[in-house]
């Protein structure tokens, strides 16, 4: 036990000095980035805050929080007076920098040194504008007290209760980040339809809610018949032409999908979206509160691209629309896990289900309103969880550590695209004059002269022959390093990835395979349903491709679960467990690594295919070590063997860095800084998998 | 068992021994069979070339000599991914970015000194400074990470500071690539003239004067074998500083008190806390030896490879690692072996096999998985997977 050497100074916390100190040092280092002078050119709410006052309030409040938090208890004075000497002290810091750049005859050494700084003075960016000889001074002063007061006003709102804080601290957040792609989620909802879609919901939601006596169907039919009423007034409204460009509730038509739909789908929607609301009051409290946030979440879609970029008016509206659906549920959620206890057993399996089948709806229109990039991003987001839930049989079940994931991954790309498109594999040896202007032919002349190729395959031909070859190969890569344990199968797999981006990069293998140029363009996959009268829809754009990437994830997430509780999942954590043990027990020990090898192998040779019919092109440039790595990443961050975890992890790690392009290379340096701190946090993952139980406790037992 | 029982061993020729053992491995399982045949199939193809005359025994020896002084840089990296593994049992993903935070700062000393001009004044001095520079760059990374990223972590599951070392490694690079720019760094140009008046003669308007040798910027025609071969000395001077460096560690942990400890942590913790051996500050030793012999590395490396990036470190570290694994890792002078052999490797086996030179990165991996599938624990692995099993 250390027994404190000196009694603590009454009124400065020990741990106040230190902390600002660490927190100096990181700030002269991200000063030294040319964080601010980058930061300065984003808006985040025009001509108001631009995104380096937010990174200036974080460095300097994020330490003082730190240091405030531990004195919660301690009196007010002392809270200040630790405050705002972090704060201040962390500001005074900057203003020397900026102080000493000012005094500077020319910033060029600092420049050679130092190639991204972006000077600070001139422009008075962080100075309030002052700026120039003498009037730097009064600039630098106001820094200082601005350090300072940060720092007392959370020396002050540390005491504030725990729900208003992080509500504060999330809207704050959702609101910077709303802000900064704007641009981007400018096209993803309108106002009106927002307001409709929200009024109907919580219409349905009021209704079944307050209803005398509601058991499950007179809820749903309140529901319903509150859909249909607001299914009424809009058809009012859009009939009085209060909707069109020039109405009263002017909307962007180019966004407008809901309600240009014709009146009868249009009123089956709403109907829908009411009884969905009605549901939800009997639904578990986290689905509850997902479909709020979730309605909440639309409304700021709306708000935000009636304005296109951020102003003042949209910003505050943003803020309390954040706020409110973050606190409302606060309010509702104990009536709603009442509701939910008090239901029967049998009725609250429907329901859950009803609603899973809501969350799944959805799910299957978000890329009609999500736009372009916003579905992008969804669209590698559940890429990475097709190939996460692949790695977690591996990592997670069989416990081999594989470094080399994205050698799967290439395979099925290159195997899907080799077939789609005409190489040496699908046309074989053709006359060059046949398919001129098609660069691999060549690779015919000397090798295998007289292959007769096997046709051009569609998408859904190759899709199973690449995850075969996937699979294959991945069992084919296990054998050498089948007797390997632990780091030694590590760094072999390692080396498999790094082969992998030789082979696809050499010159040798460019008839084949492209070298850099890679293989492009390849055909979109096409469902033809001509046959039976249908349609035929071209997959060709992120929001359509979408649907196969659905289906993968569906597909993934399903074989998973089934084998985890099967023979051959118990086999596996048994391996992980211990290898001697589980051998002595009878688990065939090659056969099952084989197998594991060839499963995980098969959904990254998956989600390859979808990733080179996505992209209509593949590169090697795409098939480096850090797939691996943040495939690996994310698992371990969700929380290894689980599979929300893998969601939640691809959200975090790949969603998350996508959707905050804006912030350039320091999106991979917080990446990076997440890994570490997200792991010293949690080090067992953010949704570890539940303890399995391993056996039914006996019936009425455990009394 | 007793010693005189033992029946007489009947005399067995040198062949039928070699059979044995040939027969012993090739047999033992398809796998192994399977790597025979291709260890024949690649020995038939350089025997092949050699007799083409696709390759001359002149491109075999600059070739080996480059090979060993890239080989002596992967091993003084190796070192400390396998001191680190011998008392962590954990890979340090993160030490490819100590090596290159040794260059990088390195590079800013020596650039400093180069416009100071005091790099062409003293120049041995410059460089053995530059080299310190480096060196303490390193250990003051490797600190940091050890003290942020793995201390914390050091009784929680394996994968988990293996997720932190892969963080802290792309936080490093990156926080590079942000402070420094993504340009590439070129180190001066400098001349260091050993042996002045005896060697390096030429005539010079019919004068003999003898410079001396250069052996950092220098490349001399050498006639080795009746080939006229060109040598660049930079790459003795990198392997015989190597090997001192080396020299230095097998002393300072085979003779010193602290060397002592280290082996005595690496053998079991829990009984050299017992013993009174402070682990932490072991450890910390551990991270300081590793990194200070990856900084010198780094500058070394960068001073026959001249540029330096953020993401230099990268391939050097695995291919240590790669070394570090074949030579058994967690030993020490496997690692030195794997390092200089994988370099020698990499360097001679492409255009031995008749490769293109682009395909070096896959002679190397697929020498690790050959050495997997004869050797599964390294060079001189056994001693550490008996403890550990």
């Amino acid at each position: 036990m250390a027994i404190p050497r000196k009694p603590a100074p009454g009124w400065l916390s020990q741990h106040t000095l230190p902390t600002t100190f660490y927190a100096a040092v990181v700030l002269v280092i991200l000063t030294l980035t040319g964080m601010f002078g980058n930061f300065a050119e984003k808006d985040v709410i025009t001509g108001r805050l631009a995104l380096h006052l937010v990174a200036l309030v974080l460095v300097l409040g994020v330490p003082a929080w730190f240091v405030v938090r531990p004195l919660v208890a301690a009196p007010a004075a002392q809270r200040l007076l630790n405050g705002a000497l972090c704060g201040g002290l962390l500001a005074l810091v900057l203003a020397t920098m900026v102080f000493i750049e000012a005094s500077l005859e020319s910033i060029e050494g600092l420049v050679f040194v130092f190639q991204n700084y972006r000077p600070l003075s001139p422009a008075g960016l962080l100075t309030y504008g002052f700026s120039g000889d003498g009037l730097v001074f009064p600039g630098l002063l106001l820094l200082i007290l601005t350090g300072a007061g940060i720092g007392a006003l959370l020396a002050l709102a540390v005491r504030l209760p725990g729900a208003v804080l992080s509500t504060a601290v999330i809207s704050a957040a959702l609101l910077v980040v709303f802000g900064l792609m704007a641009l981007q989620i400018r096209a993803v909802i309108s106002l009106p339809e927002a307001l409709v879609l929200l009024l109907t919901l919580s219409g349905g939601y009021g209704v079944a809610r307050w209803l005398p006596a509601g058991g499950v169907w007179r809820r749903a039919a309140g529901g319903a018949a509150a859909g249909l009423v607001a299914g009424g007034l809009v058809l009012l409204l859009v009939n009085g032409g209060a909707l069109a460009p020039d109405g009263l509730l002017a909307a962007d038509a180019a966004v407008t999908r809901l309600l240009l739909l014709p009146e009868l789908p249009r009123l089956m929607v709403l109907v829908l979206v009411g009884l969905a609301g009605a549901l939800l009051t009997l639904a578990a409290p986290a689905l509850h509160q997902a479909g709020w946030l979730l309605a909440g979440g639309l409304v700021a879609f709306g708000v935000l691209n009636a304005s296109g970029r951020m102003n003042d008016v949209t910003a505050l509206l943003t803020l309390l629309i954040f706020a409110g659906t973050l606190l409302l549920p606060r309010w509702l959620l104990p009536a709603a896990a009442a509701d939910h206890a008090a239901l029967p057993p049998a009725q609250r399996v429907t329901v859950n289900r009803c609603i899973w089948l809501g969350g799944l709806a959805v799910l299957l229109v978000a890329p009609v309103f999500l736009g372009q990039y916003i579905t992008n991003v969804l669209d590698l987001v559940m890429l990475y969880i097709i190939m996460g839930i692949g790695l977690n049989i591996m990592v997670g079940y069989a416990g081999l550590l594989d470094l080399g994931y994205v050698a799967s991954f290439a395979i099925g790309a290159y195997a899907c695209a080799l077939l789609t498109t005409p190489s040496v594999i699908t046309l074989g040896c053709v006359d060059t004059a046949t398919v001129a202007g098609l660069r691999h032919y060549e690779m015919c002349v000397g090798a295998i002269a007289g292959w007769p190729g096997i046709g051009i395959l569609t998408f859904w031909q190759a899709l199973p022959l690449a995850i075969l070859a996937s699979a294959c190969a991945g069992m084919l890569l296990g054998i050498p390093v089948l007797r390997l344990r632990g780091d030694y199968f590590a760094i072999v797999t390692l080396g498999f990835g790094e082969i992998t981006r030789v082979i696809t990069r050499a010159s040798i293998t460019e008839p084949l395979l492209g070298s850099a140029q890679g293989i492009s363009p390849i055909p979109f996959p096409v469902i033809n349903l001509s046959a039976v009268g249908g349609p035929v829809i071209n997959l060709d754009s992120a929001q359509t491709v979408y649907y196969i990437y659905v289906g993968g994830v569906l597909l993934a997430i399903f074989v998973l679960t089934r084998l985890a509780g099967s023979r051959i999942g118990r086999a596996w954590r048994a391996m992980r467990a211990d290898e001697d043990a589980a051998e002595a027990m009878g688990v065939n020990l090659v056969r099952m690594r084989l197998l594991a090898f060839a499963l995980s192998a098969a959904f990254a040779g998956m989600s390859g295919a979808f990733f080179g019919a996505q992209l209509r092109g593949i590169f090697p440039d795409s098939f480096t070590i850090l797939v691996s790595i943040n495939v690996l990443s994310l698992i371990i961050i969700g929380g290894l063997g689980s599979i929300p975890g893998v969601i939640v992890g691809a959200l975090m790690l790949v969603g998350l860095p996508e959707a905050l392009r804006e912030l350039q290379d320091y999106r991979l340096l917080a990446f990076g800084v997440l890994l570490v701190v997200a792991m010293l946090l949690r080090p067992q993952g953010l949704i570890p998998p539940a303890p399995r139980q391993l056996a039914t406790p006996p019936a009425g037992g455990a009394a | 068992m007793s010693v005189d029982a033992a029946p007489p061993v009947p005399p067995r020729s040198t062949l039928s021994v070699m059979l044995n053992v040939i027969l012993n491995n090739t047999l033992r399982s398809p796998l192994r069979f399977l790597g025979v045949l291709f260890l024949i199939f690649l020995a038939n193809s350089a025997i092949q070339n050699v007799i083409a005359g696709e390759y001359t025994l002149e491109t075999f020896i600059s070739q080996f000599i480059f090979g060993l002084s890239q080989g002596s840089v992967y091993a003084l990296i190796a070192l400390g991914y396998t001191l680190v593994y011998g008392i962590l049992f954990m890979i340090n993903f993160a030490h490819s970015e100590v090596f290159m935070a040794g260059a990088y700062i390195g590079f800013f000393a020596i650039h400093a000194m180069d416009e100071s001009g005091f790099l062409h004044n003293q120049t041995a001095l410059a460089l053995i400074f530059t080299i310190l520079v480096g060196m303490t760059a390193s250990v003051v990374i490797a600190l940091l990470l050890e003290r942020i990223a793995y201390r914390p972590l050091r009784n929680a599951p394996r994968l988990v500071p293996l997720i932190t070392a892969i963080g802290a490694s792309i936080a490093i690079q990156q926080l590079f690539l942000l402070l420094f720019g993504g340009s590439p760094r070129v180190y001066p140009e400098v001349s260091l003239f050993i042996l002045p008046g005896v060697a390096g003669c030429e005539l010079v308007d019919g004068v003999q004067v003898c410079p001396g040798i250069d052996i950092i910027d220098g490349r001399y025609d050498v006639l080795l074998f009746g080939y006229d071969i060109r040598i660049r000395p930079i790459f003795f001077v990198v392997l015989f500083l190597s090997l001192v460096l080396m020299a230095i560690l097998w002393f300072f942990v085979k003779r010193t008190r602290t060397g002592k400890a280290m082996r005595a942590v690496a053998e079991d913790k829990n009984t050299a806390a017992l013993m009174g051996i402070n682990v932490d500050r072991v450890i910390v030793m551990t991270f300081v030896l590793g990194a200070a012999l990856a900084g010198a590395g780094a500058v070394l490396f960068a001073l026959y490879n001249q540029q330096v990036t953020p993401f230099m470190g990268f391939l050097p570290g695995i291919k240590a690692f790669t070394s570090a694994v074949l030579g058994g890792i967690g030993n020490i002078p496997g690692a030195m072996f794997g390092g200089l052999f994988l370099g020698v490797v990499e360097s001679v086996m492409p255009s031995l096999l008749g490769l293109p030179g682009q395909l070096k990165d896959l002679v190397a991996f697929g020498t690790l998985i050959l050495f997997m599938i004869f050797r599964p624990t390294g060079i001189f692995g056994e001693v550490i997977t008996k403890k550990k099993a």
